[in-house]
């Protein structure tokens, strides 16, 4: 019997509007069917930015460092779910379990930074050229940020743009890797539980074209944060230029490493085997460039 | 050389979950044609395939994306596979003959997200961290490694000027208020009411 996963839309598991799903198969073994997942389209994309801001009204005026405890408690059960995810996570995405526990530390370092931040988000204070009067600046939340993730780190990367945007005050739709959906499930379930406000995460899964581009185009989304190919970036890039959106983007790497005469051999040995074929290659930051230097 | 050949053909590939696995599978067929190609590119270009270059044989790998980590030797700079991201386990070594030359061809590609020395040189250490065109430069450890509380991103086409992590990425998801606030009880106009 195949699983048939939902998105999280407007604080529940949501069916998509298209009626249209896709496989998740695992890459070490495409026998194994994992489950399936929605295809989404614009009306879903529709129904995620409707329920964000009103999400957004009442995450953006909850203070800051009870937002940062939502957060920790993200962290806690990160560590206790550990194994449980990272499991999932190698079952759909192919690397190591030792990499993929590593891929939810990160998620649990950044949950606990983000926390500490929410009792600094410093403004400044600044004398006033004039007498009796006072300046100052102060960080606001922004509004609904939509966040487009990549594959190879399934947990680890979709942390370093929802918690920080969730600490600001943001509500979040976030559009996963087709590649890796069910990690993307685990981890809003995991929010969920730390008690974050249903309507503050959205999950809306699908394709770059259809779910990706209506998300990047809906005028009710303020910020894009993309992880993925140079191309793509482009593309966005330009819609998001042309609608005055604020854009984060993570692109291509190459990744030289410079191994000079007098370097510790063995140890830039350990460290080019580690760069270049751990997650079989498959990081912005793998090492495909290896550059000797026989006179320095 | 011989040592990374040796030791790439060692790693032992498999399913993930499984404990003894080193390297795992790629993440779908669109991942693994294209590290087929540009190894096939990189050979066409005059460069030799040293280890790899082929999936590995037997039948618990015939139903993955299996790929055997792949050395290629010989690759000059602005051949293909130096140039363009492959996402994938292939190795390029490329031979220069000076630090000087070595950051030439690291800042001569169109990405700059990460590079890393191996040297015991401090001088050498600290004009590769100044000269090196990337986002993020790592000493005597491999460009996997970022840290949580530190910003992460690149230059040139890896990026838009935006970081990830650390302090930065605050900024980024949040937006500057300025307030000012006159308690003087009349109208000050700044830059005329100048005499203070």
């Amino acid at each position: 019997m195949t699983e048939t996963f939902r998105n999280f839309i407007a604080g529940q598991w949501a069916p998509p509007a298209t009626d249209d799903y896709f496989e998740n198969r695992n890459p070490a073994d495409w026998n194994d069917l994992i489950g399936l997942f929605p295809k989404s389209g614009p009306e879903d994309v529709r129904r995620a930015v409707e329920s964000a801001r009103r999400g957004f009204v009442e995450w953006s005026r909850t203070p800051a460092p009870v937002r940062g405890e939502v957060l920790h408690r993200v962290g806690d059960l990160l560590v206790e779910q550990k194994e449980r995810i990272a499991r999932a996570m190698t079952r759909e995405m192919g690397k190591v379990v030792l990499e993929t526990k590593g891929d939810v530390q990160e998620g649990v370092d950044t949950a606990y930074y983000a926390h500490t931040e929410g009792r600094r988000l410093f403004g400044r204070t600044v004398p006033s050229e004039l007498r009796n009067k006072w300046a100052m600046s102060y960080r606001r939340p922004i509004g609904v940020a939509g966040v487009i993730t990549p594959f190879n780190f399934p947990l680890a990367v979709p942390t370093w743009k929802l918690f920080p945007a969730l600490l600001c005050g943001n509500a979040v739709i976030w559009k996963p890797s087709e590649d890796v959906p069910h990690t993307a499930n685990l981890l809003v379930e995991v929010l969920l539980e730390a008690g974050l406000p249903p309507e503050v995460i959205q999950v809306v899964h699908g394709l770059g074209e259809a779910a990706g581009k209506a998300l990047v185009e809906h005028p009710g989304v303020d910020v894009i944060s993309f992880t993925g190919s140079t191309d793509t970036g482009a593309i966005i890039g330009a819609t998001c230029g042309r609608m005055h959106k604020r854009l984060s983007l993570e692109m291509g790497g190459k990744n030289a490493m410079i191994v000079l005469e007098d370097a510790d051999l063995d140890l830039a040995l350990d460290g080019v085997l580690w760069g270049a074929f751990g997650t079989t290659g498959q990081r912005c930051t793998a090492r495909s460039g290896y550059t000797t230097s026989s006179c320095s | 050389m011989q040592l990374i050949c040796e030791r790439a053909e060692r790693l032992r590939l498999g399913p993930g979950l499984e404990p003894v696995t080193e390297v795992g599978p790629l993440i779908n067929e669109a991942a693994r044609k294209k590290v087929e190609y540009y190894v096939g590119v990189g050979q066409e270009e005059g460069a030799r395939l040293a280890t790899g270059g082929a999936k590995p044989a037997g039948k618990a790998f015939e139903c993955g994306w299996f790929y055997r980590p792949t050395v290629l030797t010989g690759v000059k700079p602005g051949m293909r596979v130096e140039q363009e991201e492959i996402f994938g386990p292939v190795l390029s070594v490329i031979r220069v003959g000076s630090l000087d030359e070595a950051i030439r061809v690291n800042n001569d590609v169109a990405y700059g997200l990460s590079s890393s020395i191996y040297t015991r040189n401090v001088n050498a250490a600290f004009r590769a961290m100044q000269d090196l065109d990337n986002g993020i430069t790592y000493v005597n450890a491999p460009t996997i490694g970022a840290e949580a509380h530190l910003p992460f991103g690149g230059v040139k086409q890896t990026g838009n000027g935006h970081r990830e992590g650390g302090w930065e990425v605050y900024d980024f998801y949040s937006e500057t208020k300025v307030v000012y606030v006159d308690y003087s009880g009349k109208l000050q106009r700044a830059q005329i009411d100048t005499e203070g």
